[in-house]
């Protein structure tokens, strides 16, 4: 009976709330805060550390007149407010605020980041980049280097991620709540009351009421990743749990020729997969990395379709995980090859015993990384630049020589990509810094569309959109017609990437054959459709199986804002939607054209058909899955950890060499206390009346009760019952 | 007898009445050797023992009226008077026990409530799960699944319990008073050690409050060092008290947040009828007990039990030839506060039964049934009535359960619910004079109203709060 | 600030009731079971009343009907347990003639109506309020859709007011039912004052509309004239009434 009403309490449940709450409380739910994060030595985010919630009067700041008034009730005794602001004004109210923090009357800043609703606006500036100006230079090859010094990539950067905070950043990004906060509860309550202010004072009469917000922001964690790991690490309860995780997922890469192997000169092609932004999983990145992923997966396709031609050299295809936060991904990456841990993976070839095979450094010799490549979509950008490490370009040989072999055959295959001027000018922001920090001195280009500074403004921002990379769709287009449009960045993108992959296919050619095709300009476009405009559409869904997409669809859903790609670096067991999507591509891209066309049986490792071909081939193919349109997708792909090596030991609560590796970890907080709410605060007339009223009813009922009680014969009693108890 | 009326009845105050019956006897059981003092001593003490007086006169209860009659010269249609002054004690003594054991109960309570509000991480478990109960109830399975995987759980947790049980009883018959006593000792050592040590950790970490290792063991280590010396040896009552209460809070803290869901529920039904038949049926282990433990005169087990009065130690000429009985006799004259449930540790007397295990099971086996002691010949006696620590911390369960849901109807729903049925259950145990278990009726009031309140009360008054109807 | 409104609200509806059971009732176990056992009443009552509300479902948006439904259902539990404390003292009779000089407050009708109109005034006081104060400990109040800010205190005041009124009820009811004969128009009015007020007050709580604030007004005055009539009755009729057991 007990179960049957559990049934049904569930349900009531859902039907009726604490209506109470409701009828004080609008929360508000698409909102995202800046979280915590720790590294080696320091910690980064927003709000402290032993606060919950965070509560203020609603001020909105949405032109210079409610920006100076701001200004100025910030150095008087006001009651605490929390600013709700518009792009182009929040980088001077964090300024405002850590001015003078301590007495600042902040308590929180909200952005409002919805573009429709900002384009409308007068005051339309995006806010510019949250990363610092020299991106990761810490990790860099110049951090101790007195003559190179870090050098400013990204002069837009405001450098509001790497900076610690004691009050919560959040950003609303939908209209609906956005209308809330600012129209049904700034306009209507707070305006008029602020519009009073003179010059001179400011004061809020007791019988005015305020519309309020309440800011939770809950983050567990210590002083730095290293104290927070060793204060983990002691076991208090029966379960574990930690305060800090480390940031990191998986590097994804696969061999594009017919098998792994070290023996073959190996070449890898590269690009990034993380990126950040002040507010957690809100990265639109579309200049950095899918830019870079979109001109990636195009040569890939190309170059998987020359597999049985390609038979003189290994192209290994990686995508580097956990780059954004002082390439932690790159970092394991080298450090395994150097150290010679390197997991193991395990192969059949069409037999029952297995080979194992373990990547070794000895064979690279070239890394091509593709960097942000979306400011082409522009008219006046054509070129792409290559840019390499001037120390080892001149100190080492065979880094020279290699980068001098890869730089003249890009500007023969193409006269858009071009060597940068300065030729003593640093390597920017790239993988390839961990490659030559670790000791592994071979020829790397990073192919970027910059020279001498990033064209981005909004690199690791949450305005790094399509449409400030010009990358635009008329409106009246459907699907289909979408799905085929091209845009002048995938137009300029296919010659670019035509000519690397050019490029890969002539090195260590014995032949001189060239590569005849072209990088296929349906598959960019439908590549840029998908992923800037509709990342729910049917050429993604057909690369996919039900169970796949569902998985896609879920992950799409699980973090804020639902419906958009993230491609936030994360902890380690959490799989985001970008990152899956990304390494679900690499599964299609690199797939093995010989086994396309088989059925769904004979789709499997089991299968007869695909032994054979293993064996016939003495290739090994790992995962096999069947796709909607009757193809069967074979590939390999390899993932190994991206998590820092400085965390090898975090078991133990130690962390082992963060001189020479990242630390990054993010506090490990649940979502309990984490949201917006908006209210009225208590008229203190109303307050003060209701306590002076309780406390004089208190008094008064223990008076009279006391009285009663002591009087209570004669009260209580009938005149003449008092004869009878005494003769009782 | 007027005398005694007037002392006793009008301070209701125990103790007082006890010091002055005994002050008034003390001359004579010095005078006199010893098998007669001990019966004028139980004489004394009789009359203001609520119980007696409702049992069929024996000669013992003659005796007592006779005594009581020879000492104050009264004529013997006297008895008549005594038998209501008798009932009108018992009424008043008996109203004054259950108040008394009202004030700990809702003490436990509310400590109980405030942690589960104040730490949250109290409320929920992170996927760890006790091993007596090992299906994991996931929140996808249907609800098929849920109803015989938490059956499965509860049955196992019965079992663990019975046999548990079991096992106290044979090391009781057969006379492994030492295994016993080392085990309870290890049990109410955990609790007072490693449960603390969860609790305060999971405190700190709530509030981000930092503190080194070592004034944490230095907290500690006094903490659980006063608290064993408390519950096993000597200490004033109010510190034991405060301490057993604890121990219940904490066992049911570490219960709500490990015990799945429906596993909670299923299990608190069982137990109640685990209870029921424990120590009513009569092959019932716990009746076992009881009688063993009338056969031989022996006492209740200590740390097991929360008492609301003291309990005198009038124990001379005991049979026994225990080691531990030695402490008794040297307590012999100490009738104030001392804590009398610590010399009962020393003794293995009585008819009160609480099982408790020790080791790493030792908090799930608690045996709760509220007895009455058997008035025994030479040993001491208690006044007032006994409610097992597992009472108190399945109570708490419920009522924690109650208030992690957030309203607070339900939670006082189920607080008047379980109030009451102690209450019931005590005017039971008045009216049929025999051990009665003290789980059932609460917990049957406790989990109806949970449910009900939940389900049907909740909606009701949330629609009432809210337009602001008064019914 | 909303904490300062929520201790006003707990010191405004419950600290009577605290005074009351701390002074009168604490010192006396006895005082303290039947409480416990009055309030058990009420909520068996509440739970009845609940059940039919929510199985009647067309009907939930009407609250009227519940209230009178539940009006009526409480003022039958006051009965039953009216008779269920009657039968109690029949067990107690005996002693009483033997030392009724010494406790003049135990086995008292008057003190046992009291003290069972307390518990049910408490329980049901706590039920309306509880919920609403722990609403009140966060940083907000009602206003962002255009309520009142005077909820609040007007649900406080509403709640002592039934606090209140539940023990006057109760003392009129068993009073009456112990001094005037069966079939009495005294007794019959009587009880038709403490049904038809009942019904009276809840009725008037219906008005209470949050987003007018003069409905406010009306609903509190007329639920403390009500009550002070109340008060009048019961102490007119506690002076009629003799220390004598209930229902002779």
């Amino acid at each position: 009976m007990n179960t049957f009403f559990f049934f049904l309490s569930v349900l009531v449940r859902t039907i009726i709330s604490d209506l109470n709450k409701e009828r004080t409380y609008v929360n508000l739910l698409n909102t995202i805060p800046c979280i915590r994060r720790f590294n080696s030595s320091h910690q980064i985010g927003c709000g402290k550390l032993d606060y919950s919630s965070y509560e203020g009067i609603v001020y909105s700041v949405r032109d210079k007149a409610e920006f100076g008034r701001l200004e100025k009730l910030n150095k008087l005794d006001i009651p605490d407010l929390v600013v709700v602001t518009l792009p182009s004004y929040f980088a001077k109210i964090v300024q405002l605020h850590q001015h003078d923090s301590g007495n600042s009357r902040i308590q929180g800043i909200v952005l409002v980041s919805n573009l429709d609703y900002i384009s409308n606006l007068t005051e339309s500036d995006l806010n510019l980049s949250d990363d610092s100006t020299s991106p990761n230079s810490k990790f860099s090859l110049y951090s101790t280097n007195k003559t190179y010094g870090p050098s400013e990539w990204n002069p837009s950067g405001t450098n509001f991620m790497f900076q610690n905070f004691n009050i919560p950043f959040y950003t609303i990004y939908d209209l609906n709540e956005i209308e809330k906060v600012i129209d049904e509860c700034y306009d209507k309550f707070n305006q008029h009351i602020f519009d009073k202010y003179t010059s001179n004072s400011f004061s809020i009469k007791s019988s005015e009421s305020l519309c309020g917000m309440q800011l939770g922001l809950r983050m567990t964690g210590a002083v730095s990743s290293t104290v927070c790991t060793r204060r983990s690490n002691i076991m208090h309860t029966l379960e574990s749990s930690s305060f800090c995780d480390p940031l990191g997922g998986s590097n994804y890469f696969t061999f594009l020729s017919q098998r792994p192997s070290n023996d073959l000169p190996i070449t890898i092609l590269s690009a990034r997969l993380d990126a950040f932004s002040l507010y957690e999983y809100f990265t639109p990145a579309a200049n950095e990395p899918i830019s870079s992923l979109i001109g990636l997966f195009g040569i890939t396709e190309l170059l998987a379709k020359q597999r049985s031609q390609m038979n003189y050299s290994s192209i290994l295809v990686v995508l580097f995980d956990n780059e954004a936060f002082d390439y932690g991904g790159s970092s394991r990456f080298a450090s395994d090859l150097v150290r010679e841990k390197f997991p193991e993976i395990k192969l059949s070839f069409g037999q029952d015993q297995e080979e194992s095979f373990v990547l070794k450094k000895n064979n690279i010799t070239s890394i091509i990384e593709l960097g942000q490549l979306g400011a082409i979509g522009f008219e006046q950008n054509e070129n792409l630049y290559i840019h390499r490490d001037p120390i080892s370009y001149a100190k080492e040989p065979n880094v020279a020589k290699t980068i001098k072999q890869l730089t003249d055959k890009l500007t023969k295959y193409s006269s858009n990509i071009k060597p940068i001027e300065n030729i003593n000018q640093q390597l920017p922001t790239s993988s390839i810094h961990s490659f030559l920090r670790n000791n592994i001195l071979i020829g790397g280009i990073s192919l970027a569309d910059f020279n001498k500074e990033f064209n981005s403004k909004f690199y690791h921002g949450v305005f790094d959109t399509p449409e400030n990379m010009n990358v635009t769709f008329p409106d009246d287009l459907s699907e289909d017609e979408a799905v085929n449009f091209t845009t002048k960045f995938a137009e300029k993108l296919q010659g670019l990437t035509t000519s690397i992959a050019q490029t890969i296919f002539s090195l260590h050619n014995p032949t001189q054959t060239e590569l005849s095709e072209q990088v296929s300009l349906s598959t960019l476009n439908r590549l840029v459709y998908c992923f800037y405009k509709n990342t729910t559409c049917k050429y993604f869904q057909d690369m996919m199986t039900t169970s796949q997409w569902k998985s896609y669809l879920t992950l799409l859903e699980a973090n804020l804002p639902k419906g958009k790609l993230s491609f936030y670096t994360g902890v380690d067991d959490n799989p985001i939607s970008g990152k899956w999507l990304s390494s679900m591509l690499l599964r299609y891209f690199s797939r093995n054209l010989d086994l396309e066309s088989l059925s769904e049986d004979d789709c499997s490792k089991d299968s007869e058909k695909v032994r054979k071909y293993e064996r016939e081939n003495h290739i090994s193919i790992r995962n096999f899955y069947y796709v909607k349109n009757s193809t069967c997708v074979a590939s390999s792909i390899f993932l190994t950890s991206s998590v820092s090596p400085a965390f090898d030991q975090f078991e133990k609560g130690v962390l082992v060499e963060t001189d020479k590796f990242p630390a990054w970890t993010e506090s490990s907080w649940n979502g309990v206390d984490v949201q917006m709410k908006i209210f009225m605060f208590t008229r203190p007339s109303i307050a003060g009346l209701t306590l002076s009223l309780g406390i004089v009813t208190l008094v008064l009922a223990f008076v009279l009760t006391f009285l009663a009680d002591k009087f209570a014969h004669r009260i209580f009693y009938p005149k003449d019952a008092e004869q009878n108890e005494i003769f009782d | 007898m007027s005398d005694l009326l007037d002392n006793s009845v009008n301070e209701y105050d125990l103790l007082k009445a006890a010091n002055r019956q005994l002050e008034n006897y003390r001359s004579k059981i010095n005078a006199e050797n010893m098998p007669s003092s001990s019966i004028n001593s139980e004489t004394e003490v009789k009359i203001i023992e609520p119980r007696n007086s409702r049992r069929p006169r024996d000669q013992v209860d003659g005796q007592a009226s006779v005594e009581l009659a020879n000492r104050n010269g009264s004529p013997s249609n006297e008895e008549e008077n005594l038998d209501e002054i008798e009932e009108e004690l018992v009424l008043k003594y008996g109203a004054q026990h259950v108040v008394k054991l009202f004030v700990p109960v809702t003490i436990c309570l509310i400590f109980v409530i405030a942690s589960l509000s104040a730490i949250k991480s109290y409320q929920k478990s992170n996927g760890a799960q006790l091993i007596y109960t090992p299906f994991n109830e996931d929140s996808q399975d249907s609800n098929g699944t849920k109803l015989w995987m938490s059956i499965a759980n509860a049955s196992i947790f019965i079992g663990v319990v019975v046999v548990m049980t079991v096992v106290l009883i044979l090391l009781y018959k057969f006379k492994f008073y030492k295994v016993i006593h080392g085990w309870l000792a290890f049990s109410s050592l955990m609790l007072l050690f490693l449960f603390t040590f969860m609790f305060i950790t999971e405190f700190f970490k709530q509030f981000n409050i930092v503190i080194d290792m070592i004034t944490l063991w230095i907290l500690l280590w006094n903490f659980g060092i006063v608290g064993m010396a408390a519950i096993h040896w000597k200490g004033p009552l109010i510190l034991q008290q405060i301490f057993l209460i604890f121990t219940c809070v904490q066992m049911a803290l570490i219960f709500i947040k490990y015990l799945p869901e429906w596993t909670t529920w299923v299990l608190l039904a069982f137990i109640s009828i685990w209870d029921l038949i424990a120590v009513l049926c009569p092959f019932g282990p716990l009746r076992i007990l009881v009688e063993t433990a009338k056969s031989r005169n022996d006492n209740l087990f200590p740390s097991m039990v929360y008492s609301s009065t003291l309990i005198y130690m009038m124990a001379t000429g005991v049979d026994n030839d225990t080691p531990m009985e030695q402490d008794l006799t040297s307590n012999l004259n100490q009738v104030e506060n001392d804590n009398q449930n610590t010399q009962s540790t020393s003794q293995t007397q009585g008819g009160d039964l609480r099982n408790r295990h020790s080791g790493a099971r030792a908090h799930h086996a608690n045996r709760q049934t509220i007895q009455e002691l058997e008035h025994q010949q030479q040993e001491e006696e208690e006044n007032g009535v006994k409610l097992g620590l597992g009472d108190f911390i399945f109570y708490s369960i419920l009522v924690g359960k109650a208030s992690i849901l957030g309203d607070w109807n339900t939670v006082i729903a189920c607080f008047v619910a379980i109030l009451i049925g102690l209450c019931l259950t005590l005017v039971l145990l008045a009216v049929f004079h025999k051990p009665l278990p003290a789980l059932p009726i609460s917990l049957f009031f406790g989990l109806i109203f949970y449910f009900l309140t939940n389900l049907v009360v909740r909606p009701f008054y949330d629609n009432l709060t809210y337009y602001q109807v008064f019914i | 600030m909303a904490l300062i409104e929520f201790f006003g609200c707990l010191f405004l509806a419950f600290g009577p009731p605290t005074a009351m059971f701390a002074i009168t009732i604490a010192k006396d176990p006895i005082r303290v079971i039947i409480l416990m056992t009055s309030s058990f009443f009420w909520l068996i009552s509440l739970l009845i009343s609940a059940l039919v509300w929510f199985a009647l479902v067309p009907l939930r948006n009407k609250l009227l009907f519940a209230l009178v439904f539940s009006v009526f259902t409480q003022e039958v539990f006051r009965y039953l347990f009216y008779l269920f404390i009657k039968k109690a003292q029949k067990g107690l009779e005996k002693v009483q003639k033997n030392i009724h000089h010494k406790d003049r407050t135990d086995f008292d009708g008057r003190v046992i109506s009291y003290v069972s109109g307390l518990g049910f005034g408490i329980i049901s006081g706590a039920f309306s309020l509880v919920n609403v104060l722990g609403d009140m400990t966060g940083p907000g109040t009602v206003g962002i859709y255009g309520d009142s800010q005077y909820f609040f205190l007007v649900s406080a005041m509403l709640s002592l007011c039934f606090i209140l009124l539940h023990t006057c009820w109760s003392i009129i009811m068993y009073l009456s039912l112990t001094i005037y004969p069966k079939k009495s128009v005294k007794l019959w009015s009587c009880l038709f004052l403490v049904v038809f007020s009942h019904l009276f007050v809840s009725c008037l709580s219906l008005a209470n509309d949050s987003k007018r604030e003069k409905s406010y007004v009306y609903t509190v005055l007329l639920s403390y004239i009500v009550l002070i009539l109340n008060v009048v009755v019961s102490v007119v009729i506690v002076r009629k009434t003799y220390k004598q057991k209930l229902g002779a």
